[in-house]
């Protein structure tokens, strides 16, 4: 099992604009308290609460706007300072990094010695007081950081237990929050202990994720991996930006490219590195990590914490470039396919795309997931070898290529296939028709028998087309060959003369199989 | 659980608060639901309406005729499901202008059909649906009215095995749709005695039922038109032995 850690600084825009945890700070977003000090929170203030209101509780607070450009540019020497102790950290927010902790660990021998370690650089003068949590999920140690003082261990296996009596809130959900609440499920536990399939019928996909968070998973929907090869645009600055503005304007167009490329794959980018390099060679390298996924926005304002962060350095220890910017790279470090992630790729996410998502989550809650598909087209032959069916949420799987298969049955292709393909007999005058190993036929073929029992009489008829599949295989060797047969009218099954019947007008083309002398209708052009 | 109480006990199916979202939640309806060029022809206002139900009749070209309907909404932006249709072909709905990105296939749905079908209504702008067993009409109404409540389209096909003359008499729902389309005639181009393979074909299409005013209206569909030349052209198929 995988093992995690979160470093996270409380109160980080505070802090970052130069105020103590004991001064009453708050900042205020369009009216309302989105962070409170310690100090202010004494006094009655509390996050969501209207600006006047708090003012009330608190008259001395001073009040601040977001700047989260600030944060990030307070935040870079921290980061640069970590760095020094683990390799992989991922920047979620200016305040928070998490990193994935069983190699660091193993190589500081235990979790606890590499928490010393990170207290121990974290514990150079000018950097504000840090927490440290482990866990088995991201989400877990987050909430371990809040809980201990100086860092918090829950022990492998136990992150359920740990989770369990936290309130519903901390998934920040909020109609999950009010829903559930009226349903008298207040904690993680509880929420839990549900069964996973009520969650997803019920409150569909998002919730789903969250379930997974609160038993202490790391969601897993989302198929993450690696990327097979390098995902990565860049763009070369000419003349350098030596402003971070000029340089996120260009980064806006490269944020745009890196989308297009990412969507082409049908990917999504969930954790992504930012590099770029000076002039003078000097460099810097970020890896960022999505709350849920990278949107182009999203992408840009990394860009602009990271330079702003870099270009203003002001901590210890960091030394600012000493040139412009003439180079900026954006590579995908973690990607995610999924459907559901897919459709927020093709363009924005409409209303009606997302009542669709979330009815047929619930389809799925009703019918187990192997019941409703979505549907993929790839290679082969045979037409039913084309068409791949995917479980509805199942991320893609891989495709034979579509070209070249020489040997496809052409188009236009047949509209119905069938899953079983139906036992039928077909005649000539001498009796039934064979194909012979030169792959022949043993006479022109005259009547078609349905498996109703209908004889239909063959107007025309084309074939036979050879097949023989995987001959390196024994087993799997497959030596058939082809027909396309087009029949109108039904024939009495007694007299076998051409009595035109009332069906006169319907002609009728099937793709017929023949294995060992045995004919199949395998696919109908209706 | 029978439709009813499944309806019932659905927190979602109340009525006040579903008709206001239903309004915000729905595309722009005329034009989300047009119709294809062939098919617009045959029908007054060219489209589908929104809350309706549309029937599609055995017969061959039942299949293409489906696809064509669909296509058309779904590529401006409505999303659909099939469902209980387990032989359809994906890639002749892609052939046809269909494209997969928003539409679900529920091949078995099992003894269930009704409630699904209900879920479907919620979820989707149209829901293609070949009832498996004879429906009663108490529930096809309970349906009707979901469908017209979400402004969702329900639409009934009859996509038994093809050419077995017993799809043409069934009768498994009781209510007649508003509108009807029967392939009443077919043709396929490009095959000769022993030679040849097929390159085109052609369905007439009848619509009938309440939505058409006056005498029943026919058109011409044209399938497989879509294929460039050297597809055309191509040799298709290898020529080792077979049969031993």
């Amino acid at each position: 099992m995988m093992r995690f850690l979160a470093v996270w600084f409380p109160y980080w825009s505070i802090t970052a604009a130069g105020y103590s945890p004991d001064d009453p700070v708050a900042i205020i977003e369009s009216g309302r308290v989105l962070h409170c000090s310690p100090a202010a929170y004494r006094d009655g203030v509390r996050v969501g609460q209207r600006r006047r209101e708090a003012k009330g509780n608190s008259p001395d607070m001073t009040l601040l706007a977001p700047d989260p450009q600030l944060d990030m540019a307070k935040f870079e020497p921290i980061v640069a300072v970590l760095t020094s102790v683990v390799a992989r950290l991922e920047v979620t927010e200016p305040g928070l990094c998490t990193l994935a902790a069983d190699g660091p660990a193993r190589y500081y021998g235990g979790e606890s010695a590499l928490i010393h370690e990170l207290q121990e650089v974290l514990s150079e003068p000018g950097i504000p007081p840090a927490r440290i949590g482990i866990a088995d999920s991201r989400f877990a140690a987050k909430l371990a950081t809040r809980t201990g003082n100086d860092g918090h261990l829950v022990a492998p296996g136990r992150t359920k237990d740990f989770l369990s009596s936290f309130p519903i809130t901390t998934l920040n959900l909020d109609e999950l929050s009010t829903l559930s609440r009226r349903l008298g499920i207040h904690t993680l536990g509880q929420f839990a202990d549900l069964p996973t399939r009520s969650v997803l019928s019920r409150f569909g996909s998002a919730a789903a994720t969250a379930h997974a968070l609160a038993r202490g998973l790391n969601p897993e929907p989302l198929a993450v991996h690696q990327p097979d090869d390098e995902l990565a645009v860049s763009i070369e600055l000419d003349p350098p930006a030596e402003r971070v503005d000029i340089a996120t304007f260009a980064a806006k167009k490269l944020s745009t490219q890196f989308m297009d490329l990412l969507t082409r794959r049908g990917l999504a980018c969930t954790q992504l590195r930012i590099e770029a390099q000076t002039e003078h060679a000097e460099e810097t390298s970020r890896i960022w990590r999505a709350s849920s996924v990278f949107d182009s926005d999203t992408v840009v304002e990394r860009v602009r914490w990271q330079l702003s962060g870099w270009l203003e350095a002001t901590g210890a220890g960091e030394t600012t470039p000493t040139a412009g910017i003439n180079l900026l790279r954006l590579v995908a470090d973690e990607v995610a396919g999924s459907a559901d992630l897919q459709i927020s790729l093709w363009g924005e996410m409409s209303q009606v795309d997302r009542r669709a998502i979330r009815g047929l989550d619930r389809v799925r809650g009703l019918l187990g997931s192997s019941a409703i598909f979505t549907a993929l087209i790839g290679g082969g032959r045979s037409p039913a070898d084309r068409v791949k069916l995917v479980p509805w949420g199942q991320p893609p799987p891989a495709l034979d290529p579509p070209m070249p298969w020489p040997g496809q049955v052409p188009t236009p292709l047949p509209a119905v296939v069938y899953a079983e393909p139906l036992p039928v007999e077909v005649r000539c005058d001498q009796g039934p028709v064979r194909v012979t190993v030169r792959g022949e036929v043993t006479g022109s073929p005259q009547q078609l028998r349905l498996p109703d029992g209908t004889w239909h009489r063959i107007d025309a008829w084309a074939g036979p087309w050879l097949v023989d599949e995987q001959w390196w295989e024994p087993e799997s060797r497959c030596r058939v060959a082809r027909f396309q047969i087009m029949t109108s009218a039904a024939v009495p099954a007694t007299g076998r003369g051409p009595n035109v019947s009332d069906a006169g007008d319907q002609q009728s083309v099937h793709l017929c199989l023949v294995q060992q002398n045995t004919w199949w209708i395998e696919a109908t052009y209706d | 659980m029978a439709l009813s109480t499944a309806l019932a006990h659905d927190p979602a199916f109340e009525v006040a608060s579903v008709r206001s979202q239903a309004k915000a939640l729905r595309l722009d309806a005329t034009d989300a639901l047009r119709l294809s060029p062939e098919l617009a022809e045959l029908v007054p206002g060219g489209c589908l309406r929104p809350g309706g139900s549309v029937g599609i009749s055995a017969g061959v070209g039942h299949t293409s005729l489906l696809f064509r309907l669909i296509s058309e909404p779904i590529a401006r932006g409505a999303w659909a499901a099939i469902m209980g249709l387990p032989n359809i072909n994906a890639h002749a709905a892609v052939e046809c202008g269909v494209s997969l990105e928003r539409l679900a296939f529920i091949p078995e749905p099992g003894g269930s059909w009704l409630e699904v079908t209900a879920a479907l209504l919620d979820a989707v702008d149209l829901v293609i649906v070949n009832p498996p067993r004879v429906c009663r009409p108490t529930d096809a109404r309970r349906l009707l009215a979901r469908a017209r409540q979400r402004h969702s389209v329900l639409i009934l096909t009859d996509g038994s095995v093809p050419h077995s003359r017993v799809a043409a008499t069934r009768q498994l729902w009781p209510e007649p749709p508003d509108l009807v389309f029967t392939p009443t005639r077919s043709q396929w181009r490009g095959l000769e005695h022993g030679h040849g393979c097929l390159t085109a074909g052609a369905i007439t299409v009848t619509a009938s039922g309440r939505r058409i005013n006056g005498p029943a209206r026919s058109g011409r569909l044209d399938l497989g038109q879509r294929q460039s030349a050297h597809q055309q052209k191509l040799p298709p198929f290898t020529t080792s032995g077979v049969g031993e």
